[in-house]
This record gives structure tokens, sequence and C-alpha cells, in this order.
């Protein structure tokens, strides 16, 4: 079975990781660009792509879902799922945010935003989640196409303004701590264009 | 003469609209007002002066202020057939960015609620439909011209108005709701 692996030209830079994670605007978080080698990302994008999305939609969100990538038989899914429970992964994440993470994750999945589709703000904070990472998966994202990961500035307990705006970029891993103050959404998909990415929760 | 549509205003089919009221818990009446008074109503709100609301959980709704004889009416209406109270009348703009979120539970309202839409064309794949969640079936009401809707409050009955989304361009519509 393949092992996926860290992008090697991130691992001597864990320290300026930290400190960006730490003193990031407006909550902790960082974003990775290139996160995995180029052949095990083309891969992965190839693999989730063709997995059965299904609807969700509520009053908060309006997107696609694959079942808990967890369920999957898929070597490939579950070679990357190895890889993000592997001490290796650990590791990194822990010496960048400074969380007491362990090595389990609580949900995995691939997610599709269509045309129209968006993901409105909310903290995540549910269940025992301290780290939320998304490893985006379409390519040629640009700000026009919508899609964006926006992170806001908490006002008195409540949703402010929009402090970062991030592209979600082939391959970058974005990160964030979980909190009552991590205000995030996902902006409205305003093109034709599908926005895929993997996302979950370490505990 | 009565702004609402002379078939309303029929005192047996009150009843009968009482009646399915009580039974199924809500009510959807199409034409509720008279033609001309429903455009020309709808003609008021688009050049009504709107005030924006930008808080995330409320991005980009507009309240409308408006005071009407005709809407007036329809409070009067409401309190006389479904004891809806006339006072609590809130006029929303909803056009692309806009929604509501599911209320919380404490903050349910257990009386019963009424929407009057005004839409000139609308087409439920843009968004913004009235979802209600109740222990019965979920219902999801189109905003239409003239439709007014009716659902009878108690503790588990919740609702939201979906994200309105690029697809209806420029287009918006208003919901009257008591």
């Amino acid at each position: 079975m393949h092992a996926f692996s860290i992008n090697p030209s991130h691992l001597s830079k864990i320290q300026n990781y930290s400190n960006s994670f730490s003193k990031a605007k407006p909550f902790s978080h960082l974003v990775l660009p290139n996160f995995l080698v180029q052949q095990d990302i083309e891969n992965l994008r190839k693999t989730i792509l063709h997995q059965p999305f299904f609807r969700k939609d509520s009053d908060l969100f309006s997107f696609s879902q694959t079942n808990s990538l967890f369920s999957s038989r898929d070597i490939l899914i579950r070679s990357f799922l190895s890889f993000l429970t592997s001490q290796e992964m650990h590791a990194f994440l822990s010496s960048i945010t400074g969380l007491k993470i362990s090595r389990s994750v609580v949900d995995v999945f691939g997610s599709r935003y269509d045309s129209g589709d968006y993901l409105l703000c909310h903290d995540d904070l549910i269940e025992k989640r301290k780290l939320a990472f998304i490893l985006y998966l379409s390519k040629n994202f640009t700000i026009k196409d919508g899609g964006a990961l926006l992170l806001r500035e908490d006002h008195l307990g409540k949703p402010g303004a929009v402090v970062e705006t991030h592209i979600p970029t082939f391959n970058s891993l974005a990160l964030f701590k979980v909190s009552k103050k991590s205000w995030h959404e996902v902006s409205e998909v305003l093109t034709n264009k599908s926005r895929y990415a993997i996302g979950g929760w370490f505990i | 003469m009565s702004s609402i549509n002379s078939l309303y205003v029929d005192k047996n089919v009150q009843k009968e609209m009482k009646n399915f009221f009580l039974k199924e818990g809500f009510l959807r009446v199409d034409n509720f007002l008279e033609k001309d008074v429903s455009y020309s109503l709808l003609k008021k709100l688009e050049h009504s002066k709107t005030r924006l609301i930008s808080e995330p959980d409320s991005k980009q709704l507009g309240l409308v202020s408006l005071t009407s004889p005709y809407l007036l009416e329809v409070g009067s209406f409401l309190q006389r057939n479904f004891l809806i109270k006339p006072k609590r009348l809130q006029i929303q703009k909803f056009s692309h960015r806009s929604y509501t979120l599911l209320k919380k539970p404490d903050s349910q309202v257990t009386s019963s609620r009424a929407f009057l839409f005004f839409s000139p064309q609308w087409d439920s794949s843009w968004g913004g439909t009235l979802n209600i969640m109740s222990q019965k079936n979920p219902l999801l009401i189109i905003p239409q011209q003239n439709t007014l809707f009716l659902v009878k409050g108690n503790h588990s009955t919740h609702f939201f108005i979906k994200y309105v989304s690029h697809f209806a361009r420029k287009n918006s519509f208003f919901v009257a709701s008591w």
C-alpha cells in the first residue's frame, strides 16, 4: 500500500508555522500550500471525485458530502486516513499548534460545493473537536469563483467582521483551532466550478 | 370595499379555513388579497426604504417600513380568525445572500404565525423558501405573489428562510409576517 507523506519542504519550517498559527487573527489558524507531494494529491483528488456524494441541506448549509471516509474500502483513501492518524502527522500538527490532540480523527468527509452552494457562519464547536483541517482538491479557484474560507472575528460572543479570506487553493491544507470564537464560513460558489475538499477534526 | 379577496370574506369560507387550520396546523391561501391591491402593495414595497442588517446571522436582510391600511386590515383578519397578534407585523426583503437561521428553542414563538408573500417572480431553486420544521411533516413554502401561509405555533415549531443564491440575480421578494 502506498504511504502518503508530508511534502518535505514543510518539515524545516515548523517553528515558523508554530509562530504563525499562534499569532494568527482572528483566531489560531494556518494555511499550508503544497501540503502533499504532487503525485499523491493528484491521486487523492481523482479518487475523491469518484466517490458518491450526498446532498446536505439545512438553514446553515447547502452542499454535497461523501459518507465518512472511515467507512471507505478504497485502498488509497484508507492509506490517506492512515497518514492522517500517523505518528508523523501527529508530531507535525502538535508541534505547529501546541494543542494536545490525540491521533484520533472524529470524522473525515469529502465535500463538494457546486454553484450556489455555501456554508454559513458557525464555530464548529461540538463534541471533542480541537483542530479542524481542510485539504483542498479543486484546481484553479480564484476569488471570483467564491467557495472561499472566511474567518470572522468574535464580537461579544457572536460573529463579527470578516478578517481573513482564504481561496481554496489546490493542495493547500487549512488548519484552525476550534473554540467558541472560531467563527468561519464557506462563501457561496458563484461560478460553474465545483469546490472539492477533504475535511475533518482532530480531538 | 375589502382589500381581502372577496372569496375569503365569506363567513362560511372563513369557517372552513379555521377548521382546516385547527385540524392540520397550517393553511395556505392563494390570491389572498384582491389582485390590484396585492400589486399595489408590491410596488410600494419595491419603492420603500430598506434598512439592511449586516450581522452574519441575517446578512443582506432588509427590513422595510411600510404603513398601509391594507396590511392593517390583514392584521385584523388574522386576529379575528386565527388569534394572531396584529402588532407583530414585520416586513423583510430577501435578495441574493439574504437568509434567516432556525431560531433557538428558547426563542420560539408559541402562538401561530402568518406570512404574506409579495414576489413578482420567484423560482424555488434560487433559495428563499420558507422552511417550517415541526413534529408533524416539515413544510416548504415557495414565496409566491399574494400567498398567505399560516402555521400553528408551539414549542416544537421552528422556521427559517433559506439562503438566496446568486441564481436569483437581481430578483427579490418581500415577506410580511405577523
